[in-house]
């Protein structure tokens, strides 16, 4: 599974507006090619990056299936919808990624990303620009996913790698959820404290956003 | 007073030694200076934005004193060893606004390390809009300042200082806010400000025309700073 990761600035004004053309007009559309899901909508609160920043992750099955959803963007029935929500923002970083096959959060494919309500939650997505080869830290995000202590503040949910791996600048993305308010309130109650669960590449350096999914995000 | 702020990018892995040296070596030569007041050192907590990142804050009593400090320190042997320990550094030099907490509290710098409390901060570098500064300004005393601390959900200003000429690679605030109130935070951060908030009318709507960017770090005091 790929995925297109799209970091928006948004206008301060057109934070509401923006998560609603995303809600109703953008993010149901998406489903209609068979090869593309929207996949996660979450906003950055204060503290937990830029000002008014948002992440979109849309799945998308392979490259033809980039194609047909590039085409739609464009010049398609999307691109309309595209060229409102990007009147929203201020910037706009787009990067395509592989998925680790083992990422709880893609293991039923693309189908099961369903836009639907839920209560909002916490997450926090680590980047991480590594020296070594791309794979063996991916690798090493996957040891500790698999032994990770159940009561971590945080349990990894995901992880992907640029699709050009070392080709590209080499950053692997974790995606990590917080379990509760209440570990949420543990973990800052002791600043000199390490958060639990989070995950380590000794060496690299790394990027944080705390993240906060919408309501209606798929990713919840 | 003037204000030298500097954010020290760090080799992954280094924060422990850099904070040593910045503790037993470079505070003494600062306090050294006449006028010169190694005020507070702070690194990253496990959540922020940033990590390998330290914050140090040196105070000055008058343009005097930072002068004697640049000219005695520009080409120092303790200046180029504290270079060759980052890999990059944002250097601001700041004044306090006029409303200032820090200023409006007398608050006083001990002459060297104090052992304490860590204390958890959201740090802000706030660029207000393009011709707005001063709006800007007016709505952080009018508006802000005016807001109990149950409003600003148990985060409670500290400083608020903006960048004088020539201090910064654009015209920027910064405010430091002190997390008080752990269960508000949460409630701040886990959950959605309600819409009627952030309607037309409201203080929060009015107040982005003058900014809607900031780049915010969770930091923590080092239980050694001076000023915690």
């Amino acid at each position: 599974m790929l995925l297109i990761q799209d970091v928006h600035i948004v206008i301060g004004r057109e934070e509401l507006p923006l998560d609603d053309a995303y809600q109703n007009m953008f993010a149901p559309r998406i489903a209609d090619d068979p090869g593309t899901r929207f996949a996660a909508f979450f906003w950055a609160p204060h503290g937990g990056g830029e000002g008014y920043e948002a992440v979109t992750l849309t799945a998308v099955a392979d490259l033809d299936a980039l194609a047909r959803h590039q085409e739609r963007l464009a010049t398609g029935d999307l691109a309309d919808s595209w060229l409102e929500l990007e009147a929203k923002q201020r910037q706009l970083q787009s990067s395509l990624h592989v998925v680790a096959e083992w990422s709880p959060f893609a293991a039923g494919g693309l189908q099961t990303f369903d836009i639907g309500e839920h209560p909002t939650a916490m997450f926090r997505l680590d980047s991480f620009t590594v020296d070594g080869p791309v794979a063996d830290a991916v690798a090493a995000v996957e040891s500790q996913y698999r032994n990770a202590p159940e009561d971590a503040t945080v349990s990894i949910i995901g992880c992907w790698s640029p699709f050009l791996g070392d080709l590209d600048e080499p950053v692997v993305s974790v995606l990590s959820r917080v379990p509760s308010d209440d570990a949420l309130r543990a973990a800052f109650a002791e600043p000199t404290k390490p958060w639990s669960g989070v995950p380590e590449l000794p060496g690299a350096r790394r990027l944080t956003r705390l993240l906060r999914s919408a309501t209606w995000s798929p990713v919840a | 007073m003037l204000y030298l702020h500097q954010i020290h990018e760090l080799p992954p892995g280094t924060e422990v030694t850099f904070e040593e040296f910045a503790r037993d070596e470079w505070l003494p030569v600062v306090n050294a200076h006449e006028g010169a007041h190694f005020a507070w050192f702070g690194t990253s907590t496990s959540a922020a934005r940033f990590a390998d990142e330290a914050i140090t804050i040196i105070a000055f009593d008058d343009m005097p004193a930072l002068d004697r400090f640049a000219t005695k320190e520009r080409e120092s042997a303790i200046s180029r060893a504290l270079g060759d320990r980052r890999d990059r550094v944002q250097t601001r030099l700041l004044q306090p606004i006029d409303y200032d907490p820090w200023t409006a509290a007398g608050t006083t710098i001990p002459d060297g390390p104090r052992d304490g409390e860590s204390v958890a901060y959201m740090h802000d570098f706030v660029p207000p809009v393009t011709g707005q500064m001063r709006g800007y300004i007016d709505m952080m005393r009018e508006r802000y300042m005016a807001l109990s601390s149950q409003e600003l959900s148990g985060v409670v200003l500290r400083t608020s200082w903006q960048t004088v000429s020539g201090g910064g690679r654009m015209p920027e605030m910064f405010n430091l806010s002190e997390i008080r109130d752990v269960d508000a935070l949460v409630a701040l951060i886990a959950h959605e400000v309600p819409r009627e908030y952030k309607q037309m009318g409201t203080w929060m709507w009015e107040a982005l025309a003058t900014r809607d960017q900031w780049t915010t770090r969770l930091a923590r005091s080092a239980t050694w700073s001076p000023v915690k």
